[in-house]
């Protein structure tokens, strides 16, 4: 275990800025994570409103050029990058996104932008967010490093080999000590709102209809997502030149109608409250069946940015209440 | 960065033949020596258009047979090809059907208007390994006589398999001895072979429906029962999700399911 004072914490930032790019959450229009020079530029009393997956997943990226028949791949590695003050539920995330594009076979464009990252987390000591609910979820440590805030310093866990070769490069801001984690450093107290993720009994309750009645199917929920990992592929051309362009990935939705839509203009998942059914059982059910973990990590942010705040942790909460199948 | 590396990127590939069979429907022969199990699919693109997840009307042959409905602005584009044209493939993808399972068992194929395609691939395998396999019945259902898709083949498949054809109206004229009505109605009117049997089942969801039903209805197992489902999908790898049926992604566990793996999604 090791401490970092707070008062070295801008000496840091400005070391790690000479091999990294630094990245944290910093007040803008929102929280949302963006290059920092500066201590003074990071802000973490809230969590970021942009989870982090855009730098490593963008919401659009060229799959591959081409001019006539000529193909051409765009990849570039990203540089060394650090993300500083990542919070339990969004490291998570970024692990469960891992899952599904770094197993075979491999998502090469993700792969290249997720390579050279430096995870370090910061502990979240109250509910980041009003609606969050990470402690209902199966949380692992997945970063390199955690900072769990005291009153005058951090201490710093360190999560892998990575974490541990970061520390003895920046050896002069860190002092080992052998303060301990207690319990609460591990989880967030007051973040057990989801009464329970074994929701495959509730399938056809009645709750799925009155509980999207207001949902306006503006996608805001899997956007804002830190785990949601649809896409669409589209063909985009030159306007002076119909036979160059470019092959393009960007971010879907489920809860789209178009999402399902096939020839012959059949729609699989035509009630919204089918979709936003499928939404919460990829989340909970189907992504555990595949990958053995709850692809939702509690964030809450489909339930804080949804315009008309539908909480379908309360929804299934109410399931389990009325017991009915 | 090589092919193999990059899902994505698909290869250039020649069109041998651009053959129509009605207004909308085409078949499309390529130049490529192709490796596939009979219900896998490939994803056919133009570059500037699109791309279109479409199963492969073949099995093992030295060409590559696609049949394309034109339905959309990819499958419209492909319709316009003409020999020595290129298009762009990647795959292929899908589980396909389970022809090692049905070995030593009576097969009952049930098809429906694009659906034959697919069907067609196992008619192809059943050719080279026609011992395999006990009796085989080949139910095709077309609209009419004008909407008829692999007409050419139903001589040849009838030298290794029974072929019963339906025609939902003869209003169009008649064609192979077809019976009118519905496949699905066609399947419930005739003696199955006796013994045990694998039925396999490629068309319009409402077609699988009742055609599965029918089945089950004359004393088929839903484990003996497989259904080819289509969905939307652009990455056929497991990612995109726009495929899924339930916890289930039709490029990668399916396309070919069974029964009661999509009972709860699909019936």
């Amino acid at each position: 275990m090791y401490k970092l004072e707070k008062k070295e914490l801008n000496n840091l930032i400005v070391s790690l800025a000479g091999t990294y790019q630094v990245l944290a959450p910093v007040r803008t229009d929102v929280v949302r994570f963006q290059e920092v020079s500066d201590a003074s530029d990071i802000d973490l009393t809230e969590n970021s409103y942009v989870p982090i997956k855009q730098f490593f997943y963008p919401q659009q990226e060229t799959l591959f050029t081409f001019s006539g028949n000529e193909v051409k791949v765009p990849i570039k590695e990203a540089g060394p990058r650090v993300f500083f003050g990542v919070r339990r539920c969004d490291l998570n995330a970024v692990a469960h996104q891992d899952l599904v594009y770094l197993e075979e076979p491999k998502n090469p464009y993700y792969e290249a932008r997720r390579k050279n990252a430096v995870l370090i987390g910061y502990h979240c000591a109250q509910p980041a967010n009003p609606n969050c609910f990470c402690g209902s979820m199966d949380l692992k440590d997945c970063q390199d490093l955690m900072l769990v805030e005291r009153p005058d310093y951090f201490l710093v866990e360190v999560g892998s080999e990575q974490g541990e070769k970061l520390v003895q490069q920046l050896s002069k801001h860190f002092q080992k000590t052998d303060e301990a984690l207690r319990p609460e450093d591990k989880k967030t107290p007051d973040a057990e709102k989801l009464v329970t993720t074994d929701i495959a009994r509730f399938y056809n309750n009645p709750e799925w209809e009155t509980g999207v009645k207001w949902c306006l199917s503006c996608a805001a929920c899997t956007t804002l997502c830190p785990t949601c990992y649809c896409h669409e592929i589209q063909d985009q051309v030159e306007s002076g030149d119909l036979t160059k362009g470019c092959r393009d990935r960007c971010w879907s939705s489920c809860q789209l109608k178009e999402f399902t839509r096939v020839a012959g203009d059949f729609v699989f998942r035509e009630p919204r409250s089918e979709r936003f059914r499928f939404r919460i059982y990829h989340q909970i059910e189907y992504y555990r069946e595949r990958y053995g973990v709850t692809m939702c990590v509690g964030c809450g942010r489909c339930i804080s940015y949804c315009p008309t705040k539908i909480d379908w942790v309360s929804i299934v909460n109410r399931m389990v209440g009325n017991g009915k199948k | 960065m090589e092919r193999s590396k990059n899902v994505y990127l698909p290869e250039p590939v020649k069109v041998l033949e651009n053959l129509r069979e009605t207004t909308e429907n085409f078949r499309l022969t390529l130049d490529i020596p192709f490796k596939n199990a009979p219900g896998q699919f490939v994803q056919i693109s133009l570059l500037g258009i699109g791309e279109a997840p479409i199963s492969i009307a073949s099995c093992g042959r030295d060409t590559l047979t696609l049949h394309i409905r034109e339905v959309g602005t990819v499958t419209r584009a492909l319709g316009r090809c003409k020999p020595g044209d290129s298009v762009f493939i990647r795959g292929p993808y899908g589980n396909g059907y389970p022809m090692k399972e049905a070995e030593g068992r009576n097969l009952i194929l049930v098809s429906g208007g694009c659906g034959v395609a697919s069907v067609k691939g196992i008619c192809d395998y059943i050719e080279k390994n026609r011992s395999k396999y006990r009796e085989v019945l080949n139910f095709v259902g077309y609209r009419n006589s004008k909407e008829v898709l692999f007409g050419d083949f139903v001589e040849q498949w009838r030298q290794c398999m029974d072929v019963l054809i339906s025609l939902d109206t003869l209003k169009e004229g008649t064609c192979f001895n077809a019976s009118e009505g519905f496949v699905s109605d066609l399947v419930r009117a005739t003696e199955l072979p006796a013994g045990d049997t694998v039925a396999m089942l490629c068309g319009p969801p409402i077609m699988m429906k009742l055609s599965g039903k029918a089945l089950l209805d004359k004393g088929l197992r839903e484990e003996q029962v497989y259904v080819s489902e289509e969905r939307l999908m652009y990455c056929a790898t497991g990612t995109c999700c726009h495929c899924m049926i339930g916890s289930k992604f039709t490029c990668k566990d399916g396309p070919v399911f069974r029964w009661d793996e999509l009972k709860e999604h699909t019936q």
